[in-house]
């Protein structure tokens, strides 16, 4: 009787939440509103509007341009609107490249929910387990053809902890990830690292701050961005050095980084406008067509999407354009979700039949121009760009289980 | 999905229709859950900067989403929380749809919040006690008890759907 409740209980929750009312369309009018009243206090507020395409919600009229935008700028290509007979059927990516796509365990043979990391060449499942909500307490090692998972290491938790445990990634032999905590004199974040092979947490540097916008490897360091700028730290240990120039850039797609990096800005706002390789200095600004919007670039292609701060009655198409001002185009239907670069530097999440009836993830290639359906469910998410570009690897919890997406095997 | 580093706009855009869901489920009824939303959008926006995991911008809204939902029922009186049945769309795959009970998503609106917020924590997000216990800012016990005390009052009142299909008359 339990059994039958228990399952009872779990369709007839997931069965209702499927059938939730839509988002009331001026939901997010009212979170700024709400937001700004208890903000009273501060005069000087910056009105940060949220500009998002939020699905369902057709609106009608002219844009409303903000105060402070940036100048349209002038570019050699124009933007070609695409149909949906453009885009053609999508590929199908099981089929055509069967190692993109694949299962993993989403638990330990011991039970424990697994968030994974990285799936090594080995096939070796890199994953953390967590004490509690977002708080990991293991790194493990599991060797999925043995079915036998180690303890890599136990992650240690300073006191004082605001951000716990984030952004593993592999280094060389090593794992890494950053934290932050509250410290006697301010905010720290450090760098931690632990063995692949298995052994104590050491911490490899530290600096004064709260977050840590990208981590990542290099050959014997690891790079790490801040508000501050670009720095790098000896993986061996030892302090972070800030990459002169670095102040107001982002990592775009290591070695290259780009400024502006914020995201708000009006219509004709290019984020990541200027690219700088810092291992060779080259330097590279994007040129685009007019657009009543604002770009997110990568480092060959931009994304265009809303502008923050403006209002727009009408709909906003999503844009791609190659930096250079090249190949530009806009995608048929309603723009979903958040403007932003390219995933693995050449696709996008796109929604051919409307982001409530799209019950798969797929993608626009943006270099082919094909679309391509993983196959796998959504449940109701939308892809987007992980903070290494150059990652390949995105998991995805799926019915039954974890789906790994790996984009570098697409061809 | 591996979504590091996105901002409030990104976050809200890609998010929002999975936390109405949650709320849906949570209180039984569209506007309580638009309510909710908004509530836990609000106190996000204004915290974006400071929740403790960045990473969890989610984690935060829905934990926002249950408390408030608790705390709201206090001041409310129990009519605004007795929800309809969803309108059923028969598209779905027949596996779930043998599985949905519209007698007990009624029977849940006749819990106390903290008992159905327990419920969907566990049923709905499959959270541990101890998650739940941290979710709600009670304790493992409380939140043993409480589940126990709503499974007890909905067994009392459920029969499982194949049985009253046969035949048995459903006695509400």
């Amino acid at each position: 009787m339990t059994d039958d409740l228990d399952r009872a209980l779990r369709g007839t929750l997931s069965t209702a939440a499927r059938e939730a009312p839509g988002l009331p369309p001026e939901l997010l009018e009212r979170v700024e509103a709400g937001h700004h009243r208890r903000r009273r206090r501060r005069a000087a507020a910056a009105g940060l509007a949220v500009a998002v395409a939020v699905a369902g919600t057709g609106v009608a009229g002219a844009l409303a341009r903000s105060a402070d935008e940036a100048a349209p700028v002038a570019a050699d290509g124009r933007l070609k609107p695409l149909s949906p007979a453009d885009l053609g059927t999508p590929v199908k990516v099981r089929e055509r490249w069967p190692d993109a796509v694949r299962s993993v365990p989403g638990r330990l043979p011991n039970g424990r929910e697994l968030h994974p990391v990285e799936l090594l060449g080995d096939g070796t499942l890199v994953a953390a387990t967590w004490s509690s909500l977002q708080m990991p307490d293991k790194l493990w090692s599991y060797d999925l053809a043995a079915g036998e998972a180690r303890t890599i290491t136990d992650i240690v938790v300073p006191r004082g902890s605001r951000i716990y445990a984030s952004d593993f990634t592999i280094a060389g032999d090593q794992v890494v990830w950053w934290l932050s905590y509250r410290a006697k004199g301010g905010d720290r974040v450090e760098v931690w690292g632990a063995p692949l092979a298995g052994g104590a947490a050491h911490k490899i540097t530290g600096l004064p701050g709260r977050d840590v916008s990208t981590l990542l490897a290099e050959e014997d360091g690891v790079v790490l961005a801040t508000s501050d700028g670009v720095y790098r730290a000896p993986l061996a240990g030892g302090a972070a050095e800030r990459i002169p120039g670095t102040e107001g850039f982002e990592i775009v797609s290591w070695p290259w980084i780009g400024s502006p990096a914020s995201l708000k800005g009006g219509v004709g706002y290019i984020r990541y406008r200027t690219l700088w390789n810092v291992s060779t200095g080259e330097r590279r600004k994007a040129r685009l067509a007019p657009f009543k919007g604002a770009w997110t670039c990568g480092v060959t292609w931009c994304v265009g999407g809303p502008a923050s701060g403006v209002t727009y009655h009408g709909d906003v198409k999503t844009a791609v354009q190659r930096r250079d001002g090249k190949a530009g185009r806009t995608l048929p239907g309603d723009r979903v979700g958040p403007t932003q670069p390219p995933i693995y530097g050449r696709y996008l999440a796109y929604f051919p039949e409307g982001p409530a009836k799209t019950k798969t993830h797929i993608l626009y290639d943006i270099e082919s121009g094909r679309l391509l359906d993983t196959g796998i469910r959504r449940t109701h998410e939308v892809l987007g760009s992980v903070r290494n570009n150059q990652d390949p690897q995105y998991f995805l919890e799926a019915e039954g289980g974890t789906v790994l997406l790996d984009l570098s095997k697409i061809r | 999905m591996d979504d590091d580093g996105v901002t409030y706009e990104e976050f809200v855009a890609a998010r929002a229709q999975a936390l109405l869901r949650y709320g849906y489920v949570l209180t039984g009824n569209a506007d309580d859950a638009a309510d909710l939303l908004q509530e836990g959008l609000i106190r996000l926006r204004g915290a974006w900067g400071r929740v403790v995991n960045k990473h969890d911008p989610e984690g935060y809204v829905r934990k926002i989403m249950s408390r408030q939902h608790i705390n709201m029922w206090r001041r409310r009186r129990r009519e605004h929380l007795v929800g309809s049945v969803p309108e059923r769309h028969y598209d779905d795959g027949g596996l779930e749809r043998a599985e949905h009970d519209p007698r007990l998503w009624e029977a849940l609106t006749t819990l106390p919040p903290r008992q159905r917020a327990v419920l969907v924590l566990r049923y709905y997000e499959d959270l541990s006690d101890e998650e739940i216990a941290g979710t709600l800012g009670i304790s493992r016990g409380t939140v043993r008890s409480q589940a126990s005390r709503a499974l007890d009052k909905l067994r009392a009142d459920w029969r499982p759907a194949a049985a009253s299909a046969a035949g048995g008359h459903h006695d509400r």
